[in-house]
């Protein structure tokens, strides 16, 4: 009898974890109706040449995306959807390395991150932010 | 300590207070500043892996032997609950990482661990130890994995596998970076860190300044020997319940994890000395014959709720044991006679033949000094053979117990097949699954 109640016990408690560590994700994200954004919704061409393919490679390189999401792919804490859109070229270029301008925008963790991009070549750089622009 | 009436209440205080640590990390997160959602997939994986290793935690503190934690149960569930709680966080963990996979495989980043980020690295070695930690213990046995060296891996393991864990947390820095947050996760894990040191190092200091001496090996019957141990120091001998068990450690020091558990077979009057009736069966056990008189020894005890103490108004006592299931058995009705107890006892003994009955000819004695029925039940018997033949069955119970059966009290110690087919006879008599009482230590 007592194995049989620890091992209920057992399982209740796993159940009552997982329901509200699903609680806890539902209230994170509550249900929103879809809101119609230009900026969000306007489809930019993207100019599919070499130049985007190689920066996109650097930003797979670099493992940007465990930090960031584009198109649902990677981390969907900070997406960079339409970033192009919002940031100048300067502007992209200082938040890919951590320029001491951004410093205070984001926590001080993915700011000393964003510094190790600076061991890019100047090459490599521009084609990250070419990247973005297009995005 | 406490009154066997109040261990309910307190068992459910316990679980309402593992389920404070295990959901600690959760509420942790919602303070300060709520993060606006990364999308119900992302962070259901993340509040999975939060409290997973909260349940991880929380095993350390499940098998650190802490008395009033057990006491309510009985150590033998608390590890019983200890495995399936083990068995849920990994798969947690792994449920954690198989959501990102699915839901957003390229945050996971490259796999080699020489390229990839070195907190990723502990997280993938972290859910690898987990994993191996669960296979070699559920099928250890198939395995052949010697009890002692699954032992020692079982904690290097368990260690190793948490801090990696505690690295990958830190290293994502999810929903950690405000200092509040810092502090407070930084505190919840000292608290583990300190506890894996008690456990470790503390504990193990405390037994080894109250070592046993062994002052005699007396050989039983049925392939058993029993140690007798008297405290080295002027240390009092160690206060126990008749039936309770301790944690042994003969040949090392209890910094070697190389204890092994054994019910206490004396009886709890007796202030001077421990005995341990041991049965060679396994590794350990057979070497117990060849224990020295004056090697010291160190037990870290008492533990177990399975003692007539708990029931100390009970009508009669009646006991059914299999092989060298009597030595807690004994050690109940050793005390019963120190006590001077008349109250009706019956002790059902099973064994495969006459020759392997421990201590005959000592239960022929205490049916002179107790109100004692003993009834042997003997598998292979021989002619004009002593007691019932076969095995412990319904029909034998029923013969033998009186029609105010439902009334006692049942303690039942042995094999664990005699043990569930007692279980189920005694329930189809109607004894009430309350008053029937017995431990599990087959764990692994």
């Amino acid at each position: 009898m007592r194995e049989k109640w620890a091992r209920r016990v057992a399982y209740f408690t796993g159940l009552i974890v997982l329901l509200l560590t699903v609680y806890f994700a539902r209230i994170q994200n509550p249900p929103v109706r879809p809101e119609i954004n230009e900026n969000n919704m306007q489809e930019k061409s993207l100019v599919i040449n070499q130049d985007f393919a190689l920066g996109k490679q650097v930003y797979i390189q670099q493992g940007c995306a465990m930090c960031h999401t584009i198109k649902g792919q990677g981390n969907p804490r900070y997406p960079l959807d339409g970033v192009g859109l919002k940031h100048t070229e300067k502007e992209l270029h200082n938040w890919v390395i951590g320029d001491e301008t951004i410093q205070g925008l984001l926590p001080e963790r993915s700011f000393k991150l964003k510094q190790m991009n600076r061991s890019l070549s100047h090459d490599e750089l521009e084609l990250l932010v070419y990247y973005l622009k297009n995005l | 300590m406490f009154k066997h009436w109040s261990y309910p209440l307190i068992a459910f205080g316990w679980i309402c207070v593992y389920l404070v640590l295990v959901l600690s990390p959760l509420l942790i997160l919602l303070i300060e500043e709520v993060p606006s959602g990364s999308g119900f997939w992302w962070d259901f994986s993340m509040a999975l892996g939060f409290t997973a290793m909260a349940m991880m935690g929380v095993q350390f503190l499940l098998t650190a032997r802490f008395k009033h934690v057990s006491a309510p149960f009985g150590i033998d569930i608390i590890y019983f609950f200890h495995r399936y709680l083990a068995i849920m966080a990994v798969g947690f963990i792994f449920l954690h990482y198989l959501i990102i996979k699915i839901n957003s495989p390229a945050a996971l980043g490259i796999l080699n661990p020489f390229q990839a980020a070195l907190y990723m690295t502990a997280g993938r070695f972290a859910l690898l130890l987990f994993a191996l930690m669960i296979f070699t213990s559920v099928w250890r046995k198939q395995l052949h994995i010697h009890y002692d060296q699954w032992r020692l891996a079982h904690i290097i393991l368990a260690v190793s596998a948490f801090l990696l864990a505690l690295g990958h947390i830190d290293g994502v820095g999810y929903y950690i970076d405000a200092p509040a947050k810092q502090i407070l996760w930084s505190t919840y894990m000292l608290f583990w860190m300190v506890l894996i040191v008690y456990i470790r190092v503390i504990k193990p200091w405390r037994i080894k300044s109250q070592p046993y001496r062994v002052i005699d090996v007396k050989e039983e019957k049925g392939n058993s020997h029993t140690l007798v141990l008297a405290p080295e120091n002027e240390q009092q001998i160690m206060h126990f319940k008749p039936g309770q068990f301790a944690w042994l450690s003969l040949k090392t020091s209890p910094w070697n994890i190389k204890e092994h558990p054994f019910s206490i077979a004396s009886s709890a009057q007796n202030n001077q000395q421990l005995e341990f009736t041991v049965k060679a069966l396994g590794d350990f056990t057979r070497k117990i014959k060849h224990t020295q008189i004056g090697e010291l020894a160190y037990v870290d005890g008492p533990y177990g709720i399975f003692t007539i103490d708990h029931y100390p108004d009970a009508k009669a006592y009646v006991f059914i044991a299999g092989g060298v299931g009597a030595a807690p058995i004994i050690s109940m009705l050793r005390t019963l006679a120190d006590r001077h107890d008349q109250r009706p006892l019956v002790f059902i003994y099973a064994n495969n033949n006459w020759e392997d009955v421990i201590f005959r000819d000592e239960l022929e004695q205490l049916e002179k000094r107790l109100n004692l029925l003993l009834v042997h039940v003997i598998k292979t018997p021989e002619k004009n053979g002593h007691g019932e033949s076969g095995f412990i069955t319904e029909a034998l119970l029923s013969k033998t117990l009186s029609q105010n059966a439902s009334q006692y009290e049942y303690f039942i110690c042995g094999p664990k097949q005699m043990s569930n087919a007692v279980q189920q006879s005694l329930h189809k008599l109607k004894i009430p699954l309350s008053q029937i009482h017995f431990e599990l230590f087959d764990m692994v």
